[in-house]
């Protein structure tokens, strides 16, 4: 009985560290000096701690550009992808309409779609319409993969809002906006703030597209650097590459921490809380 | 004075808006059906890159695609990494969920832990997993080093590779599997349990004849999810092995990138991407009914 306590956890303890150890691995290597990786065998933890590859990752050419890049591409589709699928959402469970689960399906069918698949054609497309290298493309295309599962996500919370309180509202003289944006949405609140959250990821960590659409160094973003930086010519400076790596993450890890009950939950459809 | 609006005269109006409403989404998508629509075309012609006449060719493209014996290969590949990746997966999410149910300590933290990777940029990934394998600096070399053993060139063996690429793609598409799978657990009624371990069940039985059974949808959308990020996986692989060493791990995603834009045959790329689709849709379905979703 005594044995069976002491054994209990390690399930639990193998399942953390399957997760946890390669993250944890990058980032202790992020503190090492450049040739200290390749001692062996190599400390865990560095005596020469330092935060040298971080400084090395920020100066390196074109960080904050590729940074900008990142941000300015995120938030613009974020805020499209979202606002476009709650006006959808609205519409899809507050309105009856002919063709109403024909079309929502056709909304959520690129979400199983394979997205380096279609860039070919998108790629063509582009290129003959002269939008290559332009952001434009970029949000767009972003915005058109992150509003399938923003659209599911708002779609599930808004059934939950119970619809006489918008009907109410409507007796009262609010119209679609008012009802929307003061009656649905302050009440499907978890379901905005994961829909906010997964297409941010999403369009932070896209990768496919920028590779496929953009040609000049000057419309990377950071995955795409990150991906550059894998064929470093001469001795790979691992402790600078896991730096960059890291700091790509850094965005994505912090708004998880902030949002994590509200994603959870959201993901789960509310079983999780 | 409030304008009161007579039934009749909105409902026509009222359906005008809804489809005014969806129609931003719609057009959005609209893009990624093109994307569809187009390749599907272009596969039935033969593209040239700087030619605007694109003849119509029927099946010549598929026929050249199936006596390619690099396509064969790939398709090959694909399937045993995706026979891999959603049976292992499922078992890993399966066993992690389970964990996650009945951990009491710390609960929330692990629950967190646990879906992380799904958050991460399949190109960081990527990077994580080839930096853990490579020689000299990864994890695993450091291990067999210190232990007196040869190294092992990871990324450098064909077979080692692809069950590595597998195992990375694992850790990067189970977790939202797992959380999917304990919500499920959650969603159960505890008295269940309890009545089957009145009953005498054992654990195992227990798992088979209780848990399972009560979870099943949410099983069967798990395993669509899993099939979809082994089919799909690109962002992951392109940056861990790119298809190497040699063409060890090329599977069909890659497959059809390298033959769209090393190549430039647009044609054999689309047709990839038909290929990619059907076997998608395909194992979608088949998830589908046999979880009765």
């Amino acid at each position: 009985m005594q044995l069976q306590r002491i054994f209990r956890p390690i399930p639990m303890l193998l399942l953390m560290a399957w997760t946890l150890v390669p993250s944890l691995w990058l980032l202790l290597s992020t503190f090492k000096e450049q040739y200290e990786v390749f001692d062996v065998p190599t400390s865990i933890i560095t005596p020469n701690f330092s935060f040298r590859a971080y400084v090395g990752a920020i100066q390196s050419p074109g960080f904050l550009g590729y940074l900008g890049n990142s941000v300015i591409l995120s938030v613009t589709s974020v805020v499209l992808a979202v606002a476009l699928g709650a006006i959808a959402a609205y519409a899809f469970t507050r309105y009856a309409f002919k063709w109403r689960h024909l079309l929502l399906l056709l909304v959520l069918l690129p979400r199983l779609l394979p997205r380096a698949g279609i860039i070919v054609p998108l790629y063509m497309l582009f290129a003959n319409l002269r939008l290559l290298n332009t952001y434009t493309v970029l949000i767009i295309s972003y915005a058109a993969s992150a509003v399938p599962f923003a659209t599911w996500i708002l779609v599930g919370f808004f059934h939950g809002v119970p619809k006489e309180l918008d009907e109410a509202a409507f007796i009262d003289g609010a119209g679609f906006w008012r009802s929307l944006l003061q009656v649905v949405l302050p009440l499907a609140m978890p379901g905005v703030v994961t829909a906010v959250v997964i297409s941010f990821v999403m369009s932070w960590n896209e990768f496919p597209f920028v590779l496929a659409f953009t040609t000049t160094p000057a419309m990377r973003t950071l995955p795409y650097q990150l991906y550059m930086f894998r064929d470093t010519l001469g001795v790979i400076d691992w402790p600078l590459i896991n730096a960059f790596s890291i700091l790509t993450m850094l965005p994505i890890l912090l708004t998880y921490i902030a949002f994590e009950r509200h994603i959870v939950r959201g993901l789960t459809g509310g079983a999780l809380r | 004075m409030r304008q009161v609006r007579t039934r009749p005269s909105r409902s026509r109006s009222r359906s005008l808006q809804a489809y005014l409403l969806v129609l931003p989404v719609i057009l959005l998508v609209a893009l990624l059906a093109y994307g569809v629509v187009s390749s599907f075309i272009m596969s039935f012609q033969k593209v040239e890159v700087l030619l605007t006449e694109r003849p119509f060719v029927g099946l010549a493209t598929y026929l050249a695609l199936f006596a390619d014996e690099f396509f064969r290969q790939s398709l090959f590949r694909s399937l045993l990494f995706w026979v891999g990746c959603v049976a292992l997966g499922i078992t890993v999410a399966l066993i992690y969920a389970l964990a996650l149910y009945r951990i009491k300590l710390l609960r929330r933290t692990a629950r967190a832990i646990a879906l992380a990777p799904f958050l991460i940029s399949g190109v960081a990934v990527g990077i994580t997993w080839r930096f853990l394998f490579s020689t000299n600096v990864g994890l695993s070399n450091q291990i067999f080093l210190m232990l007196g053993l040869q190294e092992i060139s990871w990324l450098g063996t064909p077979a080692l590779a692809f069950l590595l690429v597998m195992v990375a793609t694992i850790w990067w598409i189970a977790p939202f599997p797992t959380i999917m799978l304990l919500g499920g657990l959650h969603s159960i009624d505890p008295m269940y349990f309890d009545a089957a371990v009145v009953d005498g069940a054992t654990p195992l039985q227990m798992l088979r004849n209780v848990t399972l059974p009560l979870i099943f949808p949410v099983l069967g959308v798990s395993l669509v999810w899993l099939s979809y990020g082994a089919l799909v996986a690109f962002d992951l692989l392109f940056p861990l092995t790119a298809g190497g060493p040699g063409r060890a791990t090329e599977v069909l995603a890659l497959l059809m990138y390298n033959i769209a834009f090393l190549q430039l045959n647009f044609s054999e790329a689309s047709a990839i991407l038909m290929v990619l689709i059907l076997l998608n849709t395909i194992f979608s379905v088949a998830f589908l009914k046999i979880f009765k979703i």
